[in-house]
């Protein structure tokens, strides 16, 4: 079970993060959360999907990177081969955790595979005088945007369920291997439907910051040729 | 104009009233299996006391929290009357069109006196993907329920009986409204028109109420016999319970619903209604022997309900025999996509 504990730069004086993009790290994932303020650095790289949480009805985003549970087509030896990695993968074993007050504190996964062991190599999270080091600080931003980004995208999907944007979404994936992979369960931006809007409608999306994460979305999706070719790639050196 | 109760063979029985308020309402509504109807439930909103100064004041407290984006509204053909419905050849007898509510509205008004008005009626809007602050300044709390929250606008209308699968709480804003209720094992009873060709996405019983043709509809006598009517004043509310059927009439000539639909059962279940046309895809039209065995496989493994005569496998192994949670309801989901996609 998870073992979570509270981040503190006396006890975790010593603590190192061990680097890299392997499955055994906990990169192995077909996709990972991203939120509508990341959405420009994601559609570079990744398609970008939604899916709704069938307990709570809730929306979220999500960053794809391969086409079956575990499968990540960017993890190529030892490495992250795109030029962005999104905040998902990059702030563990750190995590956002709530205090007794409810605000929002640092918590650290001690079960984490990331957490250096003696003998590892690791970047360190504090100084010797107990000060964040550049890569912690790069995480609590990290950590803060995902926080923030994820509280605010409950607005950014009832703006596109008020507009009727999201369309139930499948794909069939034909690899040269001669099988098929079926993408089914996700939704995404019509984008006849947007480019169709009313000018009240877009002037609603503009004013409350929904407009470019919605067409960033929609530009996202141009990557997933690039996935299947990826998908193809390790079939015909496998 | 004919009152519905004069047209029936005996006077319909009023639906029970409750004197509860807003605060009680959460606790009634659980395990509710009947209609009832609370008077002045919603008094306290701003929409119902605009409407009670005038429908013009109405109609501007609702432009004032409309958002900027077009509306869908039926139009009936002028002198054809109230009742939106089918025309003789099956098509529908009003038309639909999207403008934006200030220029619905200036429709509305300039007709109000006319006598071969049309029937003009905006149906099940959604609250606030249309408007901005009106819900913020006139709903109704459900307590834990996400229920779907909906406005309907309109002259005088009258919407053929039908049903839905949500619980509905609906509440008259502005105007009076007159909801005549079966009870959901009427179906027969109602002579039901096309489940995939309809007015307004449900199936409607093809009586029509205020002039019945027993001779068409002889049945519709025994439905009657079940019937219980709600006479709505701006303010009042009337419970629907699920799959109860409705036949609505809108009597004024200008009228406002506010109308609650939730479901009491885990958001991650299915539409029966999507069961339901699936079976007439899958197993109507087979031959009759195999479609009785299909009968007897559905009652064993749906309408048995989940886990009896499942002892003989292993717990922990029954997979979706067992009772749904969010996970297996999503295997499925996804099971169904992908096969229906093929």
């Amino acid at each position: 079970m998870s073992n979570h504990v509270i981040l503190d730069s006396e006890a975790h004086r010593d603590l190192r993060i061990r680097a890299g993009a392997t499955a055994a790290l906990g990169d192995g994932v077909m996709a990972c959360l991203t939120v509508p303020t990341e959405f420009r650095r994601v559609q570079n790289e990744f398609p970008i999907l939604f899916r709704r949480d069938m307990e709570r009805g809730a929306f979220s985003s999500l960053a794809l990177f391969g086409f079956e549970n575990g499968e990540n087509l960017f993890v190529e030896a030892d490495s992250w081969d795109a030029r962005y990695r999104p905040l998902a993968l990059s702030i563990p074993p750190f995590l956002i955790g709530q205090a007794a007050d409810g605000q929002a504190q640092v918590h650290l996964d001690m079960g984490h595979p990331r957490i250096a062991s003696e003998g590892d190599e690791g970047i360190r999270a504090f100084d010797e005088h107990g000060r964040p080091t550049p890569y912690l600080e790069a995480v609590f931003a990290g950590l803060d945007e995902l926080d923030q980004g994820y509280r605010a995208s409950g607005e950014f999907f009832a703006a596109l369920e008020r507009y009727d944007l999201l369309e139930p979404f499948s794909l069939d994936i034909d690899l040269r291997d001669g099988s098929t992979h079926r993408l089914v369960g996700y939704h995404l931006i019509d984008e006849g439907r947007l480019q169709a809007l009313e000018p009240g409608a877009v002037a609603d999306l503009h004013e409350a910051g929904h407009l470019m994460p919605a067409f960033m979305a929609i530009a996202s999706l141009s990557n997933i040729s690039a996935l299947v070719a990826r998908k193809n790639r390790r079939l015909g050196s496998g | 104009m004919a009152d519905a109760a004069t047209a029936a063979p005996s006077p319909i029985p009023s639906v029970a009233e409750e004197a509860i308020g807003l605060a009680d309402l959460d606790g009634r509504l659980t395990d509710a299996r009947v209609p009832f109807v609370v008077r002045g439930l919603v008094a306290g909103w701003p929409l119902v006391k605009a409407g009670l100064e005038s429908a013009a004041a109405a109609r501007a407290y609702l432009l004032g929290h409309r958002r900027d984006r077009a509306f869908t509204v039926n139009i009936g053909e002028p002198g054809a009357g109230d009742r939106l419905f089918y025309d003789g050849s099956m098509g529908m007898n009003f038309r639909t069109g999207r403008a934006p509510l200030a220029e619905i509205f200036a429709g509305i008004e300039a007709n109000e006196n006319r006598r071969d008005a049309p029937a003009i009626y905006l149906s099940s809007i959604d609250v606030k993907g249309y408007f901005e602050g009106l819900h913020e300044a006139n709903h109704v709390d459900l307590g834990g329920r996400d229920p779907i929250e909906s406005i309907w606008i309109g002259t005088r209308t009258r919407i053929a009986a039908h049903n839905d699968f949500p619980s509905n709480l609906a509440c008259c804003a502005v105007g009076r409204r007159r909801f005549t209720l079966f009870p959901p094992d009427q179906f027969a009873n109602l002579y039901l028109g096309p489940i995939d060709h309809t007015p307004a996405g449900r199936p409607v019983s093809m009586v029509d109420l205020r002039q019945p043709d027993f001779g068409a509809h002889p049945r519709f006598r025994e439905a009657l016999r079940t019937a219980q009517v709600a006479e709505l004043g701006p303010g009042d509310a009337v419970f629907v319970p699920s799959m109860w059927w409705h036949h609505v009439e809108s009597l004024d000539p200008f009228n406002v619903l506010v109308n609650y639909w939730w479901r009491d059962t885990p958001a991650y279940l299915g539409q029966p209604e999507d069961a339901l046309n699936h079976a007439i895809l899958a197993i109507r039209d087979l031959p009759p022997t195999e479609r009785t065995l299909w009968r007897q496989l559905f009652d064993h493994y749906v309408f048995e309900g989940a886990a009896p005569g499942m002892a003989h496998i292993p717990e922990g192994a029954r997979g979706i025999l067992d009772p749904l949670d969010a996970e297996a309801a999503g295997r499925i989901r996804a099971n169904l996509l992908r096969s229906l996609s093929r």
